[in-house]
Order: C-alpha cells, then sequence, then structure tokens
C-alpha cells in the first residue's frame, strides 16, 4: 500500500471509531448489548399487565407525581404552549423530584432498623447455624449474578410458622420457618430468594419513598438528616414496615422482582421452572392460610401467567439444578 | 483517485467492524480472592493463574458465561464473568496504606478491603441502635440482627457448594 491511502486508512479508522465509542468489545458487543437491553425491557413490557393496571416500573415514580405541574400547566395554557411541550416540561421536573437521593449509609440504617421491626414481629431469630449457613450459601450464588453484587447482602430465617420471605432495604433477607418447610427442593428456595434480591437491587422499597411525603422536606435521605430527625426516622421505618409487613409495594414492582427473580435463578444455573410449581401450590393454599402474603402480593394467577410466559422462553431452564435431595437433607434439622 | 479512497473507506468499516476494540479497552476487577482464570471458556480448562480480590484485567472479549481478559503483556485466559466487576476497587484509608507502607519499607500503597465481602459499611449503625432504644426493641433481636450481619460464609466454602450442586460457576446454563 503506498503511503497516502496507508495514512488515509489510518486517519479514517480513527475518525469512524469516535462517534462508535467502541470499548475492547468491540462493535458487535456493542450491538449486541443494545439488542439485550431492548429484549429486558421488552419482556418486561410484555409480561406486564393490561393498560388498566399500574405503570411500568420505570415509570412508576414519575406517573406518582403526576398531580405536580399544575402551576406549570396553567401557565403554559395561558402563554399558548402545547400540551406535548408542557408533558415534557413536567416529566423532566418530576424526574427531578423523583431523584430525591438516598445515600447508601442510610439505606443500611433503614435496613437494619426495619430488620428489627421483622425481628420483632416474626417470632424472632430462628437459631439454626447449619441451617441458615445453607440459606446464605443459595443467596450468595444468587447474589454473586445479581446487579449490586458489591452490596453486602445479609439471610436469616425467622421463626415463624407463617409463609412469608420479605427483603428490607440495604440488603437485608428474611424466610420464615414456614416457608423453608413448604419449599420441595433448593431452585424454589433460590427463585424465592432471587425476587427478594430482586427488590433490594432494584431499590423497589427506595423507590416507594423516595414519592412519599414524608420525605419532601429534606433534599437528601443520609445518615446526617436521620439524626438530626429522628422523630422523622421513626415516621419512615413505620412507613416501610407498613408497606412491607401489611400493605405491600406496588404491585408492578412485585412483577418486576418477579420477572429478575427468574432471572437471576436462571443466569446462577437454577432451574427457574419450580417457581411455577411453587405458586400453583401456593394458590391451593389461598384462604386456608393466614400469611399476609397473600394481601402484600399480586394475585397468584396473573403472578403465574407471567413466569410461565417468560419461562417458555428460557429452553435450557429445565435441564438446570433443582437439587431436590440436597434440599432435603438440610430441611431435616428444620 | 476516487475508487482508492472509496476502497479505503470500506476497509476501514470492515476493520471496525469485525475489530475487538482494542482504542478503548475496559479495564475489569477480580471481586474477591482466588478467581480462576483458565486457557479457555470452560471450568475444566487449565488454569492460568489465580487473581487475588481487587486485581484488575483488561477485558479482550466476551463469550457466554466467560470473558477473556489480560492481566499483564503475556498473561491472559478466560474468567467466569460474575467474578468481575467494572467498579474500581475502594483505596484503603490512610492509617491503613501508613500501616502497609511501614510494614512494608516503602512504596505505593493502594490496595482493597480483604474480607469474604465487598460491603464497605459494617456492623451496626449508632443510628439503628439509638433506633431500637427508643422503640424499646427487645435486646434478643437486636441480637439477633448482629448476628445476622456478623455471619459470614467463605469463598471457598461457596465454591464447594457451587461446584456440587452444579450452580453459579460450574453451571451449564446458556447465558
Amino acid at each position: 500500500m503506498r503511503p497516502y491511502p496507508l495514512a488515509l486508512f489510518i486517519v479514517l479508522t480513527i475518525l469512524l471509531a469516535v462517534p462508535f465509542k467502541t470499548t475492547s468489545a468491540g462493535f458487535f458487543d456493542q450491538v449486541i448489548k443494545e439488542a439485550i437491553d431492548k429484549e429486558v425491557n421488552k419482556q418486561i413490557e410484555k409480561h406486564s399487565p393490561p393498560k388498566k393496571e399500574p405503570p411500568p416500573a420505570d415509570d412508576y415514580e414519575q406517573k406518582s407525581n403526576s398531580n405536580n405541574g399544575g402551576l406549570i400547566g396553567g401557565l403554559g395554557g395561558m402563554l399558548g404552549v402545547s400540551q406535548k411541550n408542557l408533558n415534557l416540561v413536567n416529566k423532566g421536573i418530576q424526574t427531578l423530584q423523583a431523584m430525591q437521593p438516598i445515600d447508601e449509609e442510610a439505606e443500611k440504617i433503614l435496613g437494619e432498623s426495619v430488620a428489627l421491626e421483622a425481628f420483632s414481629r416474626y417470632g424472632g431469630l430462628y437459631n439454626n447455624k447449619a441451617l441458615t449457613k445453607y440459606v446464605n450459601l443459595v443467596g450468595k450464588t444468587v447474589v454473586e449474578v445479581s446487579s449490586r453484587p458489591d452490596l453486602e447482602y445479609h439471610f436469616a430465617i425467622l421463626n415463624s410458622k407463617q409463609l412469608n420471605a420479605f427483603a428490607a432495604p440495604g440488603g437485608y433477607i428474611f424466610v420464615t420457618k414456614g416457608l423453608l418447610a413448604n419449599l420441595r427442593n433448593e431452585a424454589e428456595l433460590a427463585t424465592i430468594l432471587a425476587h427478594e434480591i430482586a427488590h433490594v437491587d432494584h431499590k423497589h422499597m427506595l423507590k416507594t419513598l423516595q414519592r412519599s411525603s414524608l420525605l419532601s422536606n429534606v433534599s437528601e435521605l443520609s445518615l446526617t438528616v436521620m439524626n438530626k430527625d429522628p422523630k422523622m426516622l421513626s415516621d419512615v421505618i413505620d412507613k416501610v414496615s407498613n408497606l412491607l409487613f401489611t400493605h405491600g409495594i406496588d404491585k408492578k414492582l412485585e412483577h418486576e422482582a418477579d420477572y429478575y427473580g427468574v432471572k437471576y435463578a436462571y443466569d446462577a444455573g437454577y432451574s427457574p421452572n419450580s417457581i411455577a410449581n411453587y405458586l400453583k401450590r401456593l394458590k391451593k393454599r389461598r384462604g386456608k392460610s393466614k400469611s399476609v402474603f397473600f394481601t402484600t402480593h399480586p394475585p397468584i394467577s396473573e403472578r403465574i401467567n407471567r413466569v410461565e410466559n417468560q419461562l417458555s422462553e428460557l429452553d435450557d431452564s429445565a435441564k438446570l439444578a433443582v437439587l431436590q435431595k440436597r434440599f432435603a437433607r438440610h430441611m431435616k434439622s428444620l | 483517485m476516487l475508487k482508492t479512497a472509496v476502497a479505503t473507506l470500506f476497509l476501514c468499516i470492515i476493520c471496525l467492524v469485525i475489530s475487538p476494540g482494542y482504542l478503548q479497552a475496559e479495564t475489569l476487577w477480580a471481586k474477591k480472592s482466588g478467581v480462576k482464570m483458565t486457557k479457555e471458556s470452560s471450568r475444566k480448562s487449565k488454569t492460568v493463574t489465580k487473581l487475588k480480590k481487587g486485581v484488575a484485567v483488561t477485558l479482550i472479549k466476551k463469550s457466554g458465561r466467560y470473558y477473556k481478559v489480560k492481566l499483564s503483556k503475556r498473561i491472559s485466559g478466560w474468567v467466569y464473568k460474575y467474578h468481575l466487576t467494572n467498579k474500581a476497587p475502594k483505596s484503603r484509608k490512610k492509617s491503613d496504606s501508613k500501616r502497609l507502607l511501614a510494614t512494608l519499607g516503602g512504596g505505593s500503597a493502594v490496595s482493597v478491603h480483604e474480607s469474604s465481602s465487598s460491603g464497605s459499611i459494617r456492623g451496626m449503625q449508632a443510628t439503628s441502635q439509638k433506633y431500637a432504644n427508643t422503640k424499646k426493641i427487645n435486646k434478643r433481636h437486636v441480637q439477633a440482627l448482629k448476628a445476622m450481619e456478623n455471619f459470614s460464609v467463605s469463598d471457598s466454602d461457596l465454591m464447594k457448594f457451587q461446584k456440587n450442586g452444579k450452580i453459579g460457576e460450574f453451571s451449564g446454563a446458556r447465558l
């Protein structure tokens, strides 16, 4: 090659590379990553309930603040600004309002305080080291594939016969003794823990809090703010406890946790098919059990439909680990 | 002349599309100690080396559950992708660095926290303890929370557990 085309070749390659923002993973990876992101969004959308149901989880905070644009709307109308433009302005304002930060330190304190409430309301800690280790091993296997693997997760068993599992902010995950007794294999346990991990990963409780009027007077929920105003901290813990133990969070967020629960269990090598079987068993128990699980989660039939749709696209999921015998061996000490 | 320019442009585009993108290498860090780097993208493949927690590698290629990475000019291999993170490890506190320097007798000291977990905020917080006192939470439950936070599983136990159950790194799931 003569010097001129060679120089042109080098210059053009560099110029073309800049807009591609190519990483070491190459252009194809960029395309594949975008395709995967698109597919995940498509899947959540696909498995979402009909339009009358709550909005998609990502829009959750924004929609919840939809009444805040009154003044803008009024002025805009007077000045003849189109509704489309007003909506864009409102959307921007709502996004900014929804971004009220809760730092990791504050998240941990919220988690610890809610964990104390969980122990108080659900019979305290079930003290069984071997079983706790087993639950931790299953949980940490799932955490490895989650989107916040650097967060320190903790797993504990609650001494309650009720069937339930909880996730407090900051990575505090609980399963009741009653729930463990009703599971049939490790894959079921892994998928349930994955559902709870997804709540923490995607900051569902924090998102719910961020739109709450409780935080309207603070620009950020931090350790300093918490120490300065213990009354506000107490109110926030009451609110979280109330949501977690009595009313439940938005059903849309529960569906999102189901989606990522199945995904994380699959990525960790567990067969997520087991969760559909568990939900079906749970459906049969409805009415017989006093668990608040039924009031804090969306209708089971709907969850089963969504999970089965998702599973139908994971063609190798049936071949993955179920680990019934290992699970049974550990449950002997329950 | 025009033909040459068009041909060169075409060649540039082809090169960009098929290149692994050496232009902007991505750095990843080992999430824990003992992360295996193998010769091929399989857990059965020969171990090239084991990475310590926080060690930086350069991403070369992605393939399913494995990433091909470069540790140095001479050492490269495949690592289970969930054992790597794109978040740089936090440096030690100044006092820790000084202690380390004193031990080593000099040199720069940027390292990472050595523990079985990567969480940066450890132990029950004073604010939570205050909350427990104000709400008169039973001491048994405060102890339960501390026990929950102090409970840890070692990396080697986790690896044995996963190997035994063919899960995690040892799973055959298509990713």
